[in-house]
């Protein structure tokens, strides 16, 4: 199975858990890797701000707290989006604007400890 | 180097400190690739133009990225392009044009650059194809050479 499958079999079996609209794996360079987002994103788009969410919120993690960034939820009016770093990828999640935020965090985490396996 | 392009490469360089402290390596690497992503299809759309090509082959792509592209901005000898007979481009970079500006490439920040650029006008030339390994000076490696699958 190619790593792209394993990342694929990864999200399927989140999907399978918890209620999602879209979910992604991106590289730390914005790079989309797997992706099953709703039809109307720009994929490349959100990769790259992905990647740059990501930046970001690791410098304000060193700023505030001189801590090690875990999770983003980008609350916005219209639904939720997710976002965990998993070594060498980000792992991004969409959901509708009420989620249980509480077993999606914690089947995210299952999912990044996965895919950092997966691309070492 | 003039002093006008000493003072921008020093602007640059400090732009890219401040950015790095603010934004994170991610985001800076992200925005690489992406400017690296939008020249690489510029530069497939004016050699195609430029050079009347109704259909790339690989061997006149890997000619015409050294002569219009490379060379002018490298030198003469600066990257040369070879064809392997499993339809890859085996791109060499002999000089890195912002280790030659004399910015610190260590931190790997303008190679998406590079990788953006040569994967995707190579994916506008021939519908699909990737970068499949790499080697980097930004990792020691005395050239850099990227690997890229034609993947027709």
């Amino acid at each position: 199975m190619s790593l792209v499958d394993e990342a694929k079999k990864v999200l399927t079996e989140l999907g399978e858990k918890v209620n999602i609209l879209g979910s992604a794996v991106i590289r730390t360079n914005g790079l989309m890797i797997v992706s099953s987002l709703p039809s109307e994103s720009n994929e490349r788009m959100i990769a790259a701000m992905s990647a740059a969410l990501l930046g970001t919120s690791k410098r304000t993690a060193e700023a505030l707290f001189n801590g090690n960034f875990r999770s983003l939820n980008l609350e916005i009016d219209k639904g939720n989006m997710f976002l965990i770093g998993a070594g060498k990828v980000i792992l991004v999640v969409l959901t509708d604007v009420a989620p249980n935020v509480g077993l999606i965090t914690l089947e995210m985490e299952s999912a990044s400890e996965k895919l950092s396996k997966i691309f070492g | 180097m003039s002093e006008q392009l000493k003072f921008i490469a020093s602007m640059f360089k400090m732009c890219m400190s401040e950015f790095d402290m603010v934004m994170g390596p991610e985001t800076i690497m992200t925005i690489f690739r992406l400017i690296g992503e939008r020249q690489g299809e510029a530069i497939e759309k004016r050699m195609r133009e430029k050079f009347n090509v109704k259909e790339w082959t690989p061997s006149d792509f890997a000619n015409y990225i050294v002569k219009d592209v490379f060379e002018p901005a490298l030198g003469e000898g600066g990257a040369e392009v070879i064809v392997s007979s499993d339809n890859e481009l085996i791109i060499k970079f002999k000089i890195c044009p912002f280790e030659k500006a004399g910015i610190d490439i260590s931190k790997k920040f303008y190679c998406t650059y590079t990788e953006g650029l040569t994967e995707n006008s190579a994916k506008k030339a021939f519908g699909d194809a990737e970068i499949i390994s790499e080697d980097l000076k930004s990792n020691g490696a005395p050239i850099c050479t990227i690997k890229i699958k034609i993947k027709q």
